[in-house]
């Protein structure tokens, strides 16, 4: 599968545990449903004096095999979303591409971005993930503007470049500053 | 394309197919619910409405790149004329839903920090997903792919000429 590279993302690499964290994610809720159901059914059987054990039987394979399939189909999905991600720090944008069936992409211009955090869910504790977020004023930048799933080393990386162009670009000598900055 | 002309809704315009797209998904979950014995009644009202309406709201869409400002100009019986100075654009969106990748379609989304240019909207969630500026957002939709990403980028280099200096409000 091809992976759209950019220079920002070969400096600040995408963690393949993305892949594992996203699709553990998602086949956890369903994994656990289906688990208390087959707990309630097994101990209702039980109760019934075991006269539908054979049902139980099949249905249970019929469960895993299920199960096995849905995260074998999300795990290819996740590593097409792993593979297509896109982003980069250009002279005056931030760009972010993403999504595999229905692409979303979004420029920001580092004058107007208004936060940059890195944060963590308890998934991401235990690969050791970090995600990157950045915001400009409106709403939909807020849910599309993050850079999730990179290594410790990255997501510093990763802010100490925003936080540093965006203060560069802000700052009250900015022409000056831009003039040196492209002598250099 | 020469540099001082004014790039408009003619150089890059909303496909002919963006009318239809509406009235398609509407077909189509139809016929899929009929197979399960179901159709949407008041879809269906809607789709006479849809084909008399889209026609009308494009072709009375007009937006510009005027030198200093994005000057949109909409509304069929009620008119609207916003005008959004290319300092202050907040990010720039570029999507395509699943009709959208199939028929090569793209909807470029424009966004500014105001609420103030959809007050009446804000309300009304789903008249974010419009055509022209609602809330915060100009939405120019059933663009083609490649004149989406070639408006994106114009829209870009104006964002770039045009920096805020000293005031906020970039007017």
């Amino acid at each position: 599968m091809k992976i759209s590279m950019s220079k920002t993302r070969e400096q600040f690499p995408l963690s393949e545990k993305k892949i594992i964290k996203k699709t553990i994610k998602v086949n956890l809720v369903l994994d656990i449903i289906v688990l208390v159901i087959w707990i309630i059914a097994a101990v209702t059987i039980g109760f019934s004096g075991g006269a539908s054990v054979g049902v139980l039987g099949v249905t249970t394979v019929a469960a895993l095999v299920f199960l096995t399939l849905f995260f074998l189909v999300t795990y290819l999905y996740q590593k097409w979303y792993w593979s297509v991600y896109f982003y980069e720090l250009t002279d005056d944008f931030i760009i972010i591409k993403k999504h595999p069936i229905t692409p979303t992409e979004i420029t920001i211009p580092y004058e107007r971005v208004q936060d940059v955090y890195v944060d963590q869910d308890l998934l991401d504790r235990f690969f050791g993930l970090y995600d990157v977020h950045l915001s400009s004023a409106t709403v939909s930048s807020g849910i599309e503007a993050h850079i999730d799933g990179v290594e410790k080393q990255a997501a510093d990386g990763l802010r100490k470049a925003l936080l540093e162009t965006v203060q560069r670009r802000i700052s009250k000598n900015r022409n000056q500053n831009l003039n040196t900055n492209s002598v250099n | 394309m020469e540099n001082n002309m004014v790039i408009t809704e003619r150089d890059y315009p909303i496909t002919k197919l963006w009318m239809f797209k509406a009235p398609i998904i509407i077909v189509l979950m139809n016929i899929v619910a009929l197979f399960f014995g179901y159709y949407f009644p008041y879809l269906v009202l809607a789709l006479p409405v849809m084909l008399i309406a889209n026609p009308l709201i494009r072709n009375r869409f007009h937006y510009s790149l005027e030198e200093k400002f994005l000057i949109v100009r909409q509304g069929v019986i009620s008119k609207k004329q916003r005008n959004l100075p290319y300092g202050v654009i907040q990010n720039v969106f570029l999507k395509q839903d699943l009709f959208d990748r199939i028929f090569g379609l793209a909807t470029l989304r424009i966004e500014n920090a105001s609420q103030a240019g959809g007050a009446r909207d804000i309300r009304m969630r789903q008249a974010q997903e419009g055509v022209g500026a609602s809330g915060n957002k100009i939405n120019i939709p059933g663009l083609k792919k490649q004149s989406a990403e070639e408006l994106k980028n114009l829209i870009l280099k104006k964002i770039k000429e045009n920096p805020i200096e000293d005031s906020q409000s970039g007017l």
